[in-house]
């Protein structure tokens, strides 16, 4: 069990609580930015926490997550452009509010939902991801195996949108991960009698590159017109009527936030399918339906509620299974295995003291969020109006540098560059780059299931049986087909839609 | 066929290639190492290949641009540029070409060029080189490469 006190003393060290209000201003500045994600923040501000211990470093990631979520909505109602697409459905209502001059409510409703939202995830957090680790300690090889090939083939079907395409990328990210000294007979695979490939390929300057150079060459767009910025304008008493307001409509967050948490735990679907359930799930809850979409304070709640609950949410089974619920919290894992913790029942047992610092923290993350979200909004509201050019070449460098500082390695900084351009082709030809993450960050943990299976099988005397017939691998396998002939089944019937609606 | 079609093939081809060529580096090696990097070269070899039938199968399909609304030189000159950067600043000096790189992208993708631009940019620039020096050589300890004067 874990001792508060450490905790505690680790938590409310100073230079803890500066790093995590950095971190969070970090991450809202990079939900704000259009084009721009929390994903990206993580994966950039990675190498940074290398060097600290792993509670502190999780809880920068942590609050750079929660921000991002935030941030997001900022552009959404200001400018009417998502700065992450978990922030889409709050333009429907956070835009057509500040066009009617009320700005600074629509600003704060976003900020308190996003806050009531990150404390509703981290609660369900605390209290889900205990009974679940119990649940995967009794986990042996073979399901350890399984559970990576549930956790691949669901966020296959549901990130890139086509089941076929989200296998390949994941195959890929599987192959790339075999490459280097096989774990158990250290012989050389994929190496092409190169020594640089010989320790394998780094994870996290792999993740940067999938992630942060694809978003920098995106930028190289040239910029679209936007509709012109809502007008903002503070005035006093606006923030304790918005609270008042915000309680009166407390049932959204109810509503949103276990929307929220339930997606969230599911892998691969993330905030941005999230939202739209949640929007549509207060409206059919709202005795108003009729006045969604034209800038109610529920419209805004729902999907900021939301998009924060899914934060915790995505968390619950990364740190329990080792399984990402969306593609921050699979950087989050990538940054949880190099800090040396590995997700599951043991992270609760032997390194309590950090989870429960983590935990902890990311309840004092969001009330920061909103501290900093009311002291420094006019700080991130000129965010949106930083050059693209400067974007670029500041998210460049980030990238070199931290790729590189990881283990001070030019291989790691050509891996970055090679993960880049691949993680370009996989997005524009709609591979999704969340399937070769997962796949890349899974790989040896799913080998090792594999042939620890064969090796137990073989002495048990019926390999095949051995895999096929526990009953936790039987539920997953269950899980894997079911999930598989979901989303075939969604993607032939939205193929016969379409045919239609063009006949 | 139309453009998804093409690329779909197109990548299917590509990756049942980079398949067969993964294929030849696992010769020489006992059963225990070969067996999941195999099972996951024949499973990836016949969902391209599914993917490939299903583009020749089907009539219609969302339209794919690689560019996908970015000048094509912008984005050709660019990557270059981070390219001859990042080898640059590995293999020659960091701070040189991390600069000069950081700078060129910036000008080429500035709209109005003036004397205050181009001073902003090099403060942007320097900015971020004494960030790294303080940051990640001072505190961290982490010492970039300048094999140009070592």
């Amino acid at each position: 069990m874990f001792d508060i006190s450490v905790v505690l003393s680790n938590l409310f060290e100073p230079m803890t609580l500066l790093l995590m209000a950095l971190s969070a201003c970090f991450g809202i500045i990079m939900g704000a930015i259009p084009g721009l994600s929390g994903t990206l923040g993580i994966a950039l501000l990675m190498p940074f926490t290398f060097g600290l211990e792993p509670g502190v470093a999780l809880l920068m990631l942590g609050s750079v997550y929660c921000g991002s979520e935030y941030g997001g909505s900022i552009p959404s109602i200001l400018i009417n452009t998502p700065g992450t697409a978990a922030a889409l459905c709050t333009t429907f209502d956070g835009h057509p509010m500040a066009q009617n001059g009320h700005a600074q409510k629509a600003l704060l409703t976003a900020l308190i939902s996003s806050v009531f939202g990150g404390l509703f995830g981290v609660c369900a957090l605390i209290f889900l991801s205990i009974p679940l680790a119990h649940v995967a300690m009794s986990f042996g090889a073979p399901e350890q195996f399984w559970l990576c090939v549930f956790a691949l083939t669901i966020i296959a079907s549901l990130s890139s949108g086509q089941v076929l395409k989200g296998i390949i990328g994941a195959l890929l990210g599987l192959l790339f991960a075999c490459v280097g000294m096989d774990p158990i007979t250290g012989i050389p695979r994929f190496t092409f009698n190169t020594m640089e490939l010989m320790n394998g390929i780094n994870v996290v300057p792999a993740l940067i590159g999938l992630f942060a150079i694809p978003q920098a060459l995106m930028l190289l767009k040239p910029a679209g017109e936007h509709g012109g910025m809502a007008p903002y304008r503070p005035a006093p008493g606006v923030f304790w009527q918005t609270v008042k307001e915000f309680f009166h409509r407390i049932w959204v967050v109810g509503v949103a936030g276990v929307v929220g948490l339930i997606i969230g735990i599911m892998p691969g679907a993330g905030g941005n399918i999230a939202t739209f359930i949640a929007y549509n799930e207060a409206k059919r809850f709202s005795r108003k339906p009729e006045k969604f979409g034209t800038g109610i304070m529920e419209g805004i709640m729902a999907p900021e509620v939301c998009n924060n609950a899914v934060v915790g949410g995505a968390q619950i089974p990364m740190l329990t299974l080792g399984i990402p619920g969306s593609a921050p919290a699979a950087v989050m894992l990538g940054a949880l295995m190099t800090h040396g913790l590995k997700p599951g029942f043991a992270l609760f047992t032997e390194q309590s003291d950090v989870v429960f610092t983590y935990f902890i923290g990311l309840f004092l993350a969001n009330i920061m969020i909103l501290i900093l979200g009311l002291v420094l909004i006019r700080i991130f509201v000129r965010v949106l109006q930083i050059p693209q050019n400067f974007l670029v070449v500041a998210i460049i460098a980030m990238s070199v540098v931290g790729a590189y500082s990881i283990s001070t390695s030019a291989m790691d900084v050509i891996s970055m560059c090679a993960g880049g351009l691949i993680g370009y082709i996989l997005i524009r030809y709609k591979f999704g780059v969340a399937p070769m993450a997962l796949g890349l960050i899974l790989g040896g943990m799913m080998e090792e299931g594999f042939k620890l299976s064969l090796h137990l099988g073989a002495a048990e005397g019926n390999v095949v049986m051995f895999f096929f017939s526990r009953p936790q691998s039987l539920v997953l396998i269950a899980l894997t087909v079911l999930s598989l002939v979901y989303s075939i089944w969604k993607e032939i019937s939205a193929a016969r839609k379409a045919g239609q609606a063009a006949a | 066929m139309n453009n998804s079609r093409i690329v779909d093939v197109s990548c299917a081809v590509v990756v049942i290639l980079f398949c067969l060529l993964m294929r030849t580096q696992l010769t020489h090696i006992p059963r225990e190492g070969y067996i999941f990097p195999m099972c996951t070269i024949y499973l990836l070899m016949g969902t391209s290949a599914l993917l490939a039938l299903r583009a020749l199968l089907t009539r219609q399909g969302p339209h794919m641009t690689f560019f996908a609304g970015i000048p094509v030189k912008r984005w050709c000159i660019v990557s270059a540029i981070f390219v001859v950067q990042c080898l640059g600043a590995m293999y020659l000096s960091f701070k040189i070409f991390m600069g000069l790189g950081m700078l060129t992208i910036i000008f080429l993708l500035e709209k109005k060029h003036s004397l205050k631009n181009t001073v902003c940019n090099v403060l942007y620039v320097a900015f971020f080189l004494v960030f790294f020096q303080l940051f990640f050589t001072d505190i961290m300890h982490i010492y970039f490469p300048e094999n140009l004067f070592y």
